[in-house]
């Protein structure tokens, strides 16, 4: 019952050792024998155990068929394992190895910290590396921040200077230069604000109803000195009703923008800034007869310090890049329409929605000043009003039309418009009423009677115009 | 009262023995040891299954990790959460050991105590689902769901 001579050979070869476990098993795997050792190390007490329940090692195994296990920590030692089938016995053998086991497991240790060293300074170096990469990119938006302030300043700084000096020269009357200097000075103050909006995401300024006809005009007067120096003739082809609802300094600059390269590539003829809707879509076309844009340069066109040579205009190029981002927050596309030798279209393209439409309004109010006055601010954003001076003027156009926007005033003579509220409600679309006396229960009363809006007098354009909007 | 065999497998030191130690003796130790082989641990899990845990050294080219692999009747993988790297070695576990993909197994994503130190993107458990059906994101200094991860993998293996 003792191990085979040819096992005992080959493990005395192998480890060199002559003092291991060993449990022998028969075919039914009952524990036939056991040594001390094993009997001592892997606490087997006596022949009756089940091997299974004794060694979990062997709690899952078959005990059909050889196998062997390097490394087999148990308790306090370290065995490699070898389970043999003979044909009458099978032998568990457990070589202890404590002395090579601590050797690798040395030698692993040392090697796992290392490697755990080396990938805490590889994570540490790549957010190191992603750091600088964000650092390098914050610098290169604050570049071009900067870049982008000083461009959008440099046209009303223009106008500014020149506009004085033609005053030093006597060349200009008084007030028609500090009307320029003046709104240019305007001009420069919303960049100021414009751009600390820009650093404060958390600021939003409303959006107001504006026609661009009008803005053109004030743009065309301001570049009116830089086309007359080159006999440019600058042209408003604009639509004079057309308003729309949108954020007007971005506009404003955009257009700047425009203009000025356009006079900037042009050495003569002319600039148009041409309105068309179609397709659901304000156009805005800015067309100029100057040396046209290259092929190769068009696809720079709108990237941040690329400018083309071939004009003697001075500039960074950052006018494109500038417009096409404040076009975006808009909504709106900005895109090179047409170039040739002869001259280059830029277009705007804008979503019909901002668009104001033309609405019907009946406005009401017993006071003839305030009514000529609210009459004068929405005619101007092309609406078509209705007016009525008394509560029994508006009953009568209520029952033979429908409006889209009532406006009126709370006080009628000795009548409230609440009282014909029912009429009211079944005419117009959109139901506003103007008070002079805002409190907030009077408020909150005119709200719960149903009325879209209330509005307080003393009343600005801007308000009125935007309320229909 | 049935044996069940059931292997950690994982990269070195993502937590292997840290998580038995936690399930099995309710212990846990900051100091890092090197597991060398398999190291054996039995938890009596309810009346009808006794867990055989064959906690295995975390996988390296040079070890011979099949071995211990043979009859086992589910897989707990372990990943170190702050080590997205340890999930890559369960790619190659696998594809050196295709069979393994078909017995029932879990996920540990350890280290979940370690919140400031997590490096996890949605990406990584794109890749353990191709791996695994359950992971849990496990503490074995915590002992956070390490507990409830055993239970659901028993509750697998019914």
């Amino acid at each position: 019952m003792s191990l085979p001579n040819h096992i005992t050979e080959k493990i005395h070869q192998h480890y060199q050792a002559s003092n291991w476990c060993l449990i022998t098993l028969d075919q039914n795997n009952q524990i036939v024998q056991i040594n001390s050792k094993a009997s001592k190390e892997l606490n087997i007490k006596n022949q009756e155990q089940d091997i299974r329940e004794a060694l979990p090692l062997l709690a899952t195994e078959s005990l059909n068929e050889s196998f062997f296990l390097p490394f087999y920590n148990h308790d306090q030692f370290v065995y490699d394992v070898h389970f043999i089938v003979e044909p009458k016995f099978k032998y568990l053998i457990m070589v202890p190895i404590d002395l090579v086991h601590q050797q690798v497991q040395y030698k692993q240790q040392k090697a796992h910290i290392e490697q755990i060293e080396k990938i805490r300074f590889k994570t540490l170096l790549a957010a190191l590396e992603l750091a600088q990469e964000e650092l390098i990119n914050a610098n290169d938006a604050k570049s071009f921040y900067i870049s982008a302030l000083s461009h959008e300043m440099g046209n009303p700084l223009n106008a500014i200077k020149g506009y004085n000096n033609l005053l030093q020269n006597n060349a200009i009357e008084i007030n028609k230069a500090t009307t320029v200097i003046e709104k240019n000075v305007n001009k420069l103050n919303q960049i100021i604000t414009q751009a600390l909006d820009y650093d404060n995401k958390n600021s939003h300024h409303n959006k107001s109803v504006f026609k661009p006809h009008q803005m053109v005009n004030e743009l065309i007067n301001d570049f009116k000195l830089q086309a007359q120096q080159k006999s440019i003739k600058l042209s408003n082809q604009m639509d004079k009703g057309l308003a729309i609802s949108s954020h007007q300094t971005k506009w404003q600059q955009i257009l700047t923008n425009l203009i000025s390269n356009a006079i900037k590539y042009t050495e003569s003829g002319s600039v148009t800034i041409k309105s068309i809707i179609k397709d659901s879509h304000l156009f805005i076309d800015i067309i100029d007869t100057g040396c046209g844009i290259s092929d190769e340069f068009q696809s720079n066109l709108f990237k941040a310090w690329s400018r083309e040579r071939k004009s003697e205009a001075k500039g960074n190029g950052i006018g494109l890049v500038i417009s096409k981002m404040l076009a975006e927050q808009l909504s709106a596309d900005l895109l090179l329409l047409k170039t040739s030798p002869a001259g280059s279209t830029f277009r705007l393209k804008f979503p019909y929605e901002n668009i104001v439409s033309r609405k019907h309004i009946l406005l009401v109010d017993d006071d003839q000043d305030c009514l000529a006055l609210f009459e004068y601010y929405l005619t101007q954003a092309r609406h078509h009003v209705t007016t009525a001076n008394n509560i029994d003027a508006m009953a009568e156009q209520l029952k033979s039309k429908t409006f889209d926007v009532l406006i009126t005033d709370l006080n009628l003579g000795e009548s409230k418009a609440t009282e014909i509220f029912t009429l009211i409600n079944n005419s117009a679309k959109l139901k506003i009423v103007i008070t002079a006396n805002p409190t907030t229960q009077i408020t909150e009363q005119l709200y719960q009677t149903g009325f879209d809006l209330v509005l307080s007098k003393p009343l600005n354009q801007l308000d009125l115009v935007n309320s229909v909007a | 009262m049935k044996s069940k065999k059931i292997c950690m497998i994982g990269r070195f030191a993502v937590g292997k023995t840290s998580l038995v130690d936690r399930f099995v003796k309710n212990h846990f130790s900051e100091k890092y040891q090197t597991t060398v082989g398999v190291g054996i641990s039995t938890k009596i899990i309810d009346e009808n299954t006794k867990f055989i845990i064959w906690d295995i050294a975390g996988f390296e080219k040079e070890n011979h990790y099949k071995p211990y692999l043979r009859g086992a009747h589910a897989i707990i993988y372990v990943v170190d959460a702050t080590e997205p790297e340890s999930i890559t070695t369960l790619d190659s576990i696998l594809q050196d050991s295709p069979e393994l993909a078909d017995i029932p197994s879990v996920c540990f994503i350890n280290k979940s105590d370690l919140t400031n130190e997590i490096q996890w993107q949605d990406a990584f458990d794109e890749k353990l689902a191709k791996i695994t059906t359950q992971c849990f994101w496990t503490s074995a200094k915590t002992g956070e769901d390490v507990e409830t991860g055993f239970n659901a993998l028993n509750h697998q293996l019914l």
